[in-house]
């Protein structure tokens, strides 16, 4: 395998071997320290256009398997890892990680020692990174130049709606770059869905009759989309139980009130012990965030805090006081990292049947 | 045979969900009090009053209520002595949240509003109860439903909180 | 859990080492021990093991060198009063012993509260039945399984669900394994032996999951139900192989998320079902073809594979369980050291990898059948910590010190096929080679995992590995191919091996090439936190972590694997060298591969190195700290020697066995120390014949002090010439003077250096540590200087006894001239003690009826 570069906006070079595509590209780097699930995290939309870094040092050692996606196509721009086990032992037989990033026009490269790159972007932030062939100056005046585009859910959220169809709850899902995660916690409670464009406005979405509405997970800035999608869970979150998750919790956060602000460093992984407000357990999440509610602009006559990280006291849940809307800023599905919060699912489709009423 | 329909997660979610939604349909707590139904509806009652607390940094008074001496289908000589009417605080003015385990006929609510109207005027009573399991014998409904289970009359509905029982669960006992 | 404060906590310890027995309870003990002091509730420890560390040196308030006994334990429990019992630390001993005091009402009438368990929790681990139960009703899938208690009811079973089938003994007295059994032959050997060791002569026979994969997850939980995962591990070996014998990385490697998800959450919910405070070890079986998997064993007191995992993560699993013990939750939970405030509560990942590779006994017992099977055979194990599989697994192997054609196979094997097809499928110990062989032959991977049953992936590494080395070879003296051997794990050893040149050379040329070692702490974050555990591995990259240590640095070289013979007590002396190397304000840093070493307690040595005791793996170490001395034990000697040839100040420790086995009685000796100018005496000892114990003891007790009028005369007269035939040795240390009896007179026979044994008895005798003493007579201090705590010999009166245990029974030897009962075959060793020798006898005996001495 070819000696490749991975190179950073502050001048730093990791010497590495290429496998997956041998495309040159360019992403912010973040780094995720989830011990196992490479498939789903590579695969999540969060990470649109961004450069992935596993702590975890093997990885591949089980192939991609057809029930680990959390979207149809990956749009990261690169993996990076300490050894990549370019295998496929998985019982399906299917595509080793090296074939399927080939097959997808994603670099990957390996050798590098991800723990020290860590500690560095621990420290520094995230920052714009390159999968070079030659880390010389031109390559880095092509990092500096490139402008990444903050268009993230234009890019991978659906153009069109989709049905997702079950027997139980009508659901709508609007779709700013969903995992499928969501999809698949909803078809295990037989929710019927329709997946809605980012775009869809409240009327579109009423006229639908859902018995409740998720805010999908997506990547980027909150403050990036069309005010809009304000405008639409400002319309919606009084009418019918909604339930939001991370971009669409700050979304949510940000409909009623509240400002969002850039987290540092950031949440990649599923190890940090969050607390549930209300009952005072500590539970376990998937995390996947850059960005975090501003306790400060909290208007705590309109939303209650739910869940709380315990590192550092970021806002991991929020509800609104007077209607059964509420969100999380964690995956609650899980895929990768923890199951224990799945039960949130069960709260929202019991919230969407109480307020359906008894069925006698 | 007794069959689980609620394990301790579920039982856990409708409490919670109990508690936001009295948050919601009160818009706060201001002048809430819980008045717990003896036996189980005590301890539901200190568990919802526990998480308001978690959730609005308030202590929320909890009342017990044995209504045994109230009932209408209990034998008069039985009913002689209406004990068991614990309020540390008077109700008169307040917003009274009822806490049962279980909605069946009714009649235990209606000894309940019995008993409660005895202590003054309430601003307003509302009924949270863990199930609803059908079956009215009385013009009563809840305001606050942990679940809805349909059963035949002759089914038992068993609660058990772990403070008594060592354990959550709802079981249907036929 | 009830609210009680709790004032004085009682401690049952795991008694004498054995095979699946290790330092680990004993570490948890000092661990736990000190950390609950800390916290102002009072410690009293019970333990009979000769070789405990808990037992000295303060970690416990009061301790009781008493027989593990439930009228022992329940005298004490009278005398003591305390308020809570930790039932966590004496392995399934411990667990069986309280349950008698349960039953016996000794807990009840005396007000002891069993802390972490509930009491039905103590019925389900020693009758796995009813654990079996307690799954099946939540809903975990179990084995189906059936208690029996004739050959006929066995046979009954297995007509229904067919060999092979597993038998395990119930209420088992000693740590038994389980059984596989193809045949009615086996059935029979197993039943019989099930039937023997089991409390109520059962035993369960249980359908044979032989090939799946084996898992095995750590978790804690607070009595608020906070509960998190502490470590994933897979075996490399499948189901069928005795967990302890073997592979086993950290974390899995070849499960997807969804199957690491299933046993996180199965892991926490059996926790929260039993409602266990403090560590629980679940082990499952995973059916490679479909996902379904199979709860095996619910293990909620420490053991080996908890010591693995704190190892393996640095997460600081015994001060946290301490907290818990006390009453804590995880998020109060308070750590010393420089552990972040919610280190408790963060789930550890890992940026490396952890390889676990069992020890053999067979390089002293010979005759031991190498296959493996469901009956553990390893003595011990360690661990190679790494980047990448590769380096994990290779400095895993390189630290079991074996001959390192167990890392490359650098000769072909002559078996035939037949040979290699029937090794593969009927596994053997240190199996690796085989397997290596394989693959050289051309097997096809997919052909191996097949046959073996072991995950096709550790074949594609396995592959990569010999690729590697081939390149090596192919290229002498290439700067790629030496730096990408090593970055896969290889040494200097293997690239001279590779180029037909000493590692000097090597050496030199990997300085030349820049091609240097970089070292990784080993924590619990993967970087994403600052922690500071002061442990360390090395590895090939980019960033160096480990900076020299401040202050008078002390490098002491760990005893590595527990093998049988002198590696248990090698253990305990090396502990407590590091324990009085800091009270003589040196900065102790050890370096050493075993996970279950008492010495890897993080409060005993300043820095921790988990590195292979390969030469040039201790000259990485060196040239970081380049330490002001360097201690070295018996197993090392030929190191310290190359060390010495460096210019290291190399302080070398000879201590270890008695040199030859006395058997007959009245072997009096006299036990000295000296500081090279001047001699004292310690006391007198004795042999004597292990028949003065019981019949069937085949090794032989060792007696100190006599307080014999005639023969301390008689030692008066000869202790002129004991000094002179001393000193006449030149080096200061601990030395036993053989005495023999020839004309009715004692005379001077041999002079040798005091066994850790004898150390160890005349420790616990005396009160002062032997340790402590040798090592400042070591370190050049005079004897006037650190005798201060050694009481008058002529006033101990009380009598200590000392008898190794052997492996005989667990590893099924039978043959007279083997079985010989010599001290290189010992396993552990009990102490007791009383105020005759017929007493300390009858001490040493109570509860040890069935052991193998």
């Amino acid at each position: 395998m070819a000696d490749r570069y991975l190179i950073l906006e502050d001048g730093s070079v990791y010497l590495g071997e290429g496998f997956g595509s041998p495309a040159v590209s360019t992403g912010e780097i973040v780094v995720n320290t989830s011990m196992t699930g490479y498939q789903e995290i590579i695969t999540n939309q969060i990470y649109h256009n961004q450069i992935i870094a596993f702590t975890q040092p093997t990885i591949g050692s089980y192939g991609i398997n057809h029930d680990s996606y959390e979207s149809i196509l990956p749009t990261v721009k690169g993996v990076v890892v300490r050894d990549v086990a370019s295998i496929s032992t998985n019982r399906q037989r299917r595509w080793s990680l090296d074939q399927y990033l080939k097959q997808q026009n994603i670099p990957g490269i390996s050798h590098i020692d991800t723990r020290h790159l860590a500690k560095q972007l621990r420290a520094s932030g995230p920052m714009k990174a390159s999968i070079v062939d030659v880390a010389d100056a031109h390559a880095f005046d092509q990092l500096g130049a490139t402008v990444l585009t903050n268009q993230q859910v234009a890019a991978v959220a659906t153009p069109k709606p989709f049905p997702n169809p079950g027997t139980g709850l009508n659901v709508v899902v609007i779709d700013f770059g969903l995992k499928h995660g969501i999809l698949r916690e909803l078809s295990k409670r037989a929710c019927n869905v329709t997946v809605l464009p980012y775009t869809a406005t409240t009327e579109e979405i009423i006229n639908l009759d859902p018995d409740g509405v998720v805010l999908s997970t997506g990547p980027g800035k909150p403050q990036d989309l069309p005010t809009s999608v304000i405008q639409m869970i400002q319309g919606i979150q009084t009418r019918v139980p909604m339930f939001a998750i991370g971009l669409g919790h700050e979304l949510f956060a940000m409909a009623n009130g509240a400002q969002i602000m850039k987290l540092s460093p950031e949440h990649h992984g599923a190890n940090h012990p969050i607390r549930e407000v209300i009952t005072n357990q500590i539970i376990y999440a998937s995390q996947g965030q850059g960005f975090a509610v501003d306790p400060a602009t909290i208007d705590r006559n309109k939303l209650i805090t739910t869940y709380v990280d315990l590192i550092d006291g970021t806002i991991q849940g929020l509800r609104f006081r007077d209607f059964p809307a509420f969100s999380v800023q964690f995956f609650p599905d899980g895929a990768p990292g923890p199951t224990e919060t799945r039960g949130i699912f069960d709260e929202f489709v019991e919230s969407m049947q109480q307020a359906r009423g008894p069925i006698w | 045979m007794q069959k689980e329909v609620v394990d301790s997660m579920a039982m856990k979610r409708a409490l919670t969900r109990i508690t936001y939604e009295i948050i919601e349909q009160n818009k706060g707590i201001k002048n809430v009090v819980l008045v717990g139904i003896k036996t189980r509806g005590v301890y539901l009652a200190q568990r919802i009053a526990a998480q308001l607390q978690q959730l609005e940094n308030t202590v929320i008074p909890v009342g017990e209520l044995d209504i045994t001496a109230f009932r209408d289908d209990q034998p008069l000589d039985q009913a002689s002595a209406p004990a068991g009417y614990q309020l540390a605080f008077t109700v008169a003015n307040k917003r009274v949240i009822l806490v049962d385990d279980v909605l069946f006929t009714g009649r235990t609510i209606r000894a309940a509003l019995d008993a409660l109207m005895g202590g003054g005027r309430p601003q307003s009573i509302a009924l949270a109860v863990l199930v609803d399991r059908g079956h009215r014998e009385l013009p009563i409904r809840a305001d606050f439903i942990g679940k809805n289970i349909p059963t035949a009359r002759q089914e038992r509905i068993k609660v058990a909180v772990k403070e008594i029982d060592g354990h959550d669960s709802i079981e249907i006992i036929n | 859990m009830n609210n009680q404060v709790l004032q004085k906590v009682l401690i049952i310890g795991a008694g004498h080492n054995d095979i699946g027995r290790e330092g680990q309870h004993d570490a948890a003990v000092t661990q736990i021990g000190a950390t609950i002091r800390r916290l102002g509730i009072a410690v009293v420890l019970v333990d009979n093991n000769a070789y405990s560390v808990a037992a000295e040196n303060r970690f416990a308030d009061k301790v009781y060198i008493e027989p593990l006994t439930v009228a022992s334990l329940s005298r004490i429990i009278e005398i003591e009063q305390p308020d809570g019992l930790i039932p966590s630390l004496g392995g399934i001993q411990g667990v069986n012993l309280i349950q008698s005091l349960i039953s016996n009402n000794v807990l009840k009438n005396n007000n002891v509260r069993l802390l972490q368990w509930d009491q039905n929790t103590v019925d389900m681990i020693v009758n796995p039945a009813l654990m079996s139960n307690r799954l099946k009703a939540m809903h975990e899938p179990v084995i189906s399984s059936q208690v029996v208690a004739s050959e006929a009811e066995a046979m009954a079973v297995v007509r229904n669900v067919g060999f092979p089938v597993i038998v395990k003994s119930v209420a088992p007295r000693i740590e038994a394994s389980r059984q596989l059994c193809e045949d009615e032959d086996d059935l029979q050997r197993a039943l019989t032996m099930g039937f023997k060791v089991s409390g109520t002569k059962q035993c369960i026979v249980e359908q044979s999951i032989v090939g799946y994969k084996e898992l095995e997850f750590v978790a804690v939980r607070d009595h608020k139900d906070t509960a998190l995962l502490i470590s994933g591990m897979e075996n490399f070996d499948p189901v069928g192989i005795h967990s302890a014998d073997s592979i086993v990385f950290a974390p899995t490697q070849t499960i997807t998320d969804q199957e690491y998800q299933q046993f996180r959450v199965t892991t926490l919910k059996i926790m929260r079902n039993l409602h266990l405070s403090g560590s629980c070890h679940v082990q499952f079986a995973l059916d490679p073809t479909t996902q379904n998997y199979y709860v095996i064993k619910v293990t909620p007191y420490f053991d080996r594979t908890m010591a693995l995992a704190a190892r393996a993560t640095e997460y600081p699993l015994a001060q946290v369980v301490a907290n818990l013990i006390a009453g804590m939750s995880l998020a109060e939970v308070k750590l010393l050291g420089n552990y972040r405030k919610q280190t408790a509560l963060i789930e550890p990942v890992l940026d490396h990898i952890v390889c676990r590779i069992p020890a053999w006994p067979f390089n002293v017992l010979n005759k031991v059948s190498h296959q493996l099977d469901t009956v553990t055979e390893s003595t011990g194990s360690v661990i190679g910590i790494g980047r990448s599989t590769e380096e994990a697994l290779l400095k895993g192997l390189r630290s079991t010190d074996e001959s390192r054609y167990h890392v490359i196979a650098n000769q072909p094997q002559d078996y035939s096929e037949g040979e290699l097809i029937q090794r593969l499928i009927h596994p053997q110990a240190g199996r690796m080679l085989v397997l290596l062989e394989a693959l050289n032959r051309g097997y096809q991977i997919d052909e191996l995992a097949e046959l073996t049953k072991i995950d096709a992936f550790y074949f594609y590494k396995l592959s990569h590995i010999l690729e590697i080395e081939q390149a090596l070879r192919d290229r002498p003296f290439d700067v790629h191919a030496l730096g990408r051997a090593k970055y896969f794990g290889f040494t200097d050893e293997d690239a001279a091996d590779a180029w037909q040149t000493d590692t000097k050379q090597v050496r030199q040329f990997a300085l030349e090439n820049e091609i240097q070692p970089t070292f990784k702490e080993v924590e619990s974050t993967a970087g994403e936190f600052v922690e500071q555990t002061n442990t360390y591995y090395s590895t090939y990259e980019l960033d160096n972590e480990s900076q020299q240590q401040t202050g008078r640095r002390a490098v002491v070289i760990g005893t590595g694997a527990n093998r049988i013979g002198t590696n248990h007590g090698n253990d305990y002396m090396v502990s407590q060298l590091l324990f009085y190397l800091k009270k003589a304000d040196y900065q102790p840093i050890l370096i050493n591969a075993n996970p279950n070493s008492v010495a890897m307690t993080p409060q005993l040595a300043t820095k921790r190195y988990v590195e292979p005791k390969q030469y040039s793996d201790i000259l990485n170490v060196l040239d970081i700290e380049k330490p002001e001395i360097i201690l070295t034990t018996y197993h090392d000697y030929r190191l310290g020697q190359l060390l010495k040839s460096l210019d290291y100040q190399v302080i070398q420790i000879n201590n270890s066995l008695p040199r030859e086995q006395v058997k007959t009685n009245d072997s009096p000796a006299v036990e000295v120390i000296s500081d090279g100018t001047t001699v004292q005496i310690f006391g007198i000892s004795e042999i004597i014949a292990g028949n003065n114990l019981r019949a069937n003891v085949r090794g032989s007790i060792e007696v100190f002090p006599i307080q014999d009028k005639a023969e301390n005369q008689a030692i008066v007269a000869l202790s002129k010439e004991i000094e002179q035939r001393v000193l006449a040795l030149g080096l200061p240390g601990l030395y036993t003077v053989r005495l023999t009896i020839a004309d009715e007179q004692l005379k001077l026979a041999t002079i040798e250096p005091m066994s850790i044994a004898m150390m160890a008895l005349i420790s616990k005798a005396s009160g002062s540590s032997v340790t402590r003493l040798l090592l400042h007579v070591k370190l050049g201090e005079p004897l006037s200087k650190v005798m201060y705590d050694y009481p008058d010999s002529s006033k101990l009166k009380t009598i200590f006894v000392q008898a190794n245990t052997f492996p005989y029974n667990q590893l099924q030897m039978y043959d007279e001239n083997e079985i010989t009962g010599e001290p290189g075959h010992a396993t552990g060793s009990v102490i007791a003690h009383g105020e005759t020798l017929k007493a300390a006898l009858a001490a040493l005996n109570a509860g040890n009826e069935d052991t193998d001495f």
